[in-house]
């Protein structure tokens, strides 16, 4: 029962260290922290001409949207205010699906992009690698149609598109595994500039190819989102939710000198 | 009368979101009816919505469809332009390993999916080996190695952190590598590999903590939102109404356990 | 004829596609290509096998009344409904008669507005957006409350290496957010450290060490010694 009773405490301290701050609407300044790995994902594409093609492989589903969404929309915001046409694809699971077509619909409607024109979304295919090696030999064999059953060769969003080599710059924003098939077949088969995000769990795992240059660079969870926002000068989820995660961060590591302390007085108590 | 700009459609959807949360969130009191409701709904309409995915994003498109020329006869209906005669041959051998793949549960004939999974297993192998040997063994060894002989234009501390890297790769490898025995040198060696990894998976762990508080900052703003006026106190109400029923649980199953001793 | 052609097909399949790979001629990429669009269209079939397992293993428990049974009823009733909801407008769709080509395809049944399929717009999708999305975001966020939880009871500096993992941790959660900087200014500098030096060194020894791994898993499946994915006895 004690177990239980300091398990419910601990829950409860976590929801009150987000729910306060969540209530506080004015919004308090607090100091960046900036990384390159995340500015050179922006500087990339800062730098590609109008017009430029760009694929944006969505893949994850609604189990890690909160941490990743921020991240897909301040790229998108980016490259639809850069004139980029992009292509929205997933190798993710089935339900990667509808989370590809509910962001680029939102984002398109946003910046007032025109579907077919300016962006086009790919229905979700299985076979993660397969597809990706796919694209690097036809793009129209990988995806003869997008998700609206429009003939994808008829789409001006996909003019002068044959290969993935035909991508100035391609970009997997993951929950899983997907960074890692990108890197692997993607990036060997087509050649083109590849940039990663990804949930915050595996962003460690991916520094070693930053440092071979096979990334060009890295967005790590919520904190990389919110610089990205603030890069774009459009602040928005992201940006909002680390005054929560602040909290929540500073209450864990206070938990965990609580807990070491308890654990050396009582080893002493029992020498 | 409207309180606000909402639809009432709007409000509904905060209000199952919000219902279908807190049944899950209700796991944090202990597994219970309610978050076991939840939970099998959940499983309920996600393999409803894969069996649609597979359906209408594969299986239609990339299948039944182009072979119409072949099924939309049934149908008396010309579904789409067709496919030339050897592309659509070409399709009948996914179809019939599909097929095979299906057959996985029948007792007789289950081998037969045996022939789908060698198909997809050998192919997938046979492209993966030049690729992986490529992306993770070359590309990485390059960076690996490199201040060995290309460090004249690098500072000294660019210098210092690259051997420290190439230190750190071969002494996380000495310490995997088990068919030494881990003594003398090797010994020290491959402790330097461990302190290497804690570091690392110290990172990690301060990562993770990032990404699961993130999902759960999302889900309480969420619901924070969806307490206001607008909505109805929609979280207020429904957390209520979660409450009194796992109350009311707690005292019915304590009554219950009253009433059968303990079988002994 | 159960067990050896199998393994035959797999040695052919993975011998054929690594030599596909230093082949540049049409043919072996033509290959290439149609082995992908083969393996695309056996996965959409396996994510039928994959839903037809659960409906079995549901199904079984509700035929048998294993206690909780009532709960595969529920799953019953919800994946019924999520496949209505996918379903319905195009088999309606399907006996209507064809739309006005520069008609809203959501309006097709003039007074609700319904896409059909899997379009942003249709009923399955509004499962999606409102069922589906709550569920399996909280679900997750659940571990946000219980990594608090065990941070507080089973982080402890117990010995050299523990230590050094609770410090690069602390440094990593401070680093992350703007507290870092504000408890001192070198805090970022030292995480982004350990990220480039440290991390790098060790999460590339185990890449090569998995890297090594998948390659010899690829070559025992080619060469017939990895046996366990086909499953059954003879």
């Amino acid at each position: 029962m004690k177990f239980n009773v300091t398990r419910w405490i601990i829950f409860a301290l976590v929801a009150i260290a987000i729910i306060i701050p969540v209530m506080i609407k004015e919004r308090i300044t607090l100091p960046e922290s900036s990384s390159s790995v995340v500015k050179n994902i922006y500087d990339f594409i800062e730098k590609l001409p109008e017009k430029s093609p760009i694929i944006i492989s969505v893949d994850f589903d609604p189990s890690s949207d909160e941490e990743l969404r921020p991240m897909i929309k301040a790229l998108l915001r980016h490259a639809f205010r850069k004139n980029l046409r992009v292509i929205g694809m997933t190798i993710w699971d089935a339900a990667a699906g509808g989370t590809l077509i509910n962001i680029f619909n939102e984002m398109g409607k946003e910046a007032k992009k025109e579907d077919g024109v300016d962006y086009a979304i790919m229905p979700f295919k299985p076979g993660g690698s397969s597809i990706i090696l796919l694209l690097s030999q036809n793009v129209y064999d990988a995806y003869p149609k997008d998700y609206k059953n429009n003939l994808n060769k008829d789409l001006p969003v996909f003019k002068g598109i044959k290969t993935l080599k035909d991508m100035k710059y391609a970009m997997c924003v993951s929950a899983g595994q997907a960074v890692d098939t990108w890197i692997i077949y993607g990036k060997e088969k087509g050649k083109m500039p590849l940039g990663a995000g990804c949930t915050a769990v595996m962003a460690t795992d991916y520094y070693p190819f930053l440092q071979s240059k096979q990334l060009v660079g890295l967005m790590g969870g919520l904190s990389a989102a919110a610089q990205y926002e603030s890069l774009i000068k459009h602040k928005d989820t992201a940006t909002e939710s680390m005054k929560p995660q602040t909290v929540v961060h500073a209450l864990i590591i206070i938990l965990i000198i609580i807990g070491n302390i308890m654990y050396f007085t009582g080893k002493r108590k029992k020498a | 009368m409207p309180i606000n700009e909402l639809t009432s459609g709007q409000i509904i959807e905060a209000w199952l979101a919000v219902g279908f949360t807190l049944m899950i969130y209700s796991f944090l009191y202990k597994d219970n009816p309610v978050f076991k409701l939840g939970e099998y709904m959940y499983v309920g309409l996600t393999a409803g919505w894969g069996l649609c995915v597979a359906w209408y994003m594969v299986v239609w498109p990339d299948l039944v469809s182009p072979l119409s020329r072949v099924i939309g006869s049934y149908f008396g209906k010309q579904l789409e332009k067709p496919l030339e005669p050897h592309e659509t041959l070409w399709l009948f051998i996914p179809l019939i390993l599909g097929v095979f793949m299906l057959t996985r549960f029948s007792q007789k004939i289950g081998w037969l999916s045996r022939y789908t999974f060698a198909f997809i297993m050998g192919a997938v192998s046979g492209m993966a080996i030049p690729l992986v040997v490529s992306a993770d063994i070359f590309k990485q060894m390059v960076p690996t190695l490199n201040p060995l002989w290309t460090s004249a234009d690098a500072s000294f501390l660019a210098i210092m952190n690259s051997f420290l890297i190439l230190i750190g790769v071969i002494s996380v490898l000495i310490y995997f590598f088990f068919s030494l025995e881990h003594k003398g040198v090797v010994k020290v060696v491959s402790k330097i590999g461990i302190f290497y990894m804690m570091v690392a998976f110290g990172a990690s762990f301060g990562y993770t903590v990032m990404a699961r508080e993130s999902l759960a900052i999302g889900r309480i703003t969420k619901l924070v939102n969806w307490a206001g006026k607008e909505y109805y106190y929609a979280t207020i109400i429904l957390f209520l109404v979660v409450v009194i029923f796992i109350v009311l649980y707690e005292i019915i199953n304590r009554l219950k356990k009253q009433q059968t001793p303990p079988a002994e | 004829m159960k067990r050896n052609l199998p393994l035959l097909i797999a040695f052919v399949m993975g011998i054929l596609f690594i030599i596909q790979f230093f082949v540049p001629h049409q043919w072996s990429q033509e290959m290439l290509t149609w082995g992908n669009k083969w393996i695309v269209i056996i996965g959409g079939i396996s994510l039928l096998l994959g839903i037809s397992s659960l409906i079995h293993f549901h199904y079984v428990q509700v035929k048998r009344s294993v206690p909780g049974w009532g709960y595969s009823l529920v799953m019953f009733g919800a994946f019924i409904i999520a496949i209505t909801a996918g379903f319905l407008p195009s088999i309606i769709r399907w006996f209507l008669p064809p739309i006005a080509p520069d008609a809203d395809p959501g309006k097709w049944l003039g007074f609700l507005p319904l896409y059909p399929g899997l379009e942003e717009g249709s009923p399955l999708f509004w499962i999606f957006l409102n069922g589906i999305s709550p569920f399996m975001a909280t679900m997750f966020s659940l571990i946000g409350f219980f990594i608090a939880s065990a941070a507080f009871r089973a982080f402890r500096a117990r010995s050299l290496e523990a230590t050094l993992l609770l410090i690069a941790a602390v440094i990593i959660m401070l680093g992350q957010t703007p507290l870092g900087a504000m408890i001192w200014e070198k805090i970022p500098d030292i995480m982004v450290w350990i990220f480039n030096v440290p991390n790098t060194a060790a999460k590339r020894a185990i890449l090569f060490g998995i890297a090594m791994g998948s390659i010899a898993f690829s070559i025992r499946i080619i060469l017939g010694i990895e046996r366990a994915y086909l499953g059954g006895k003879d």
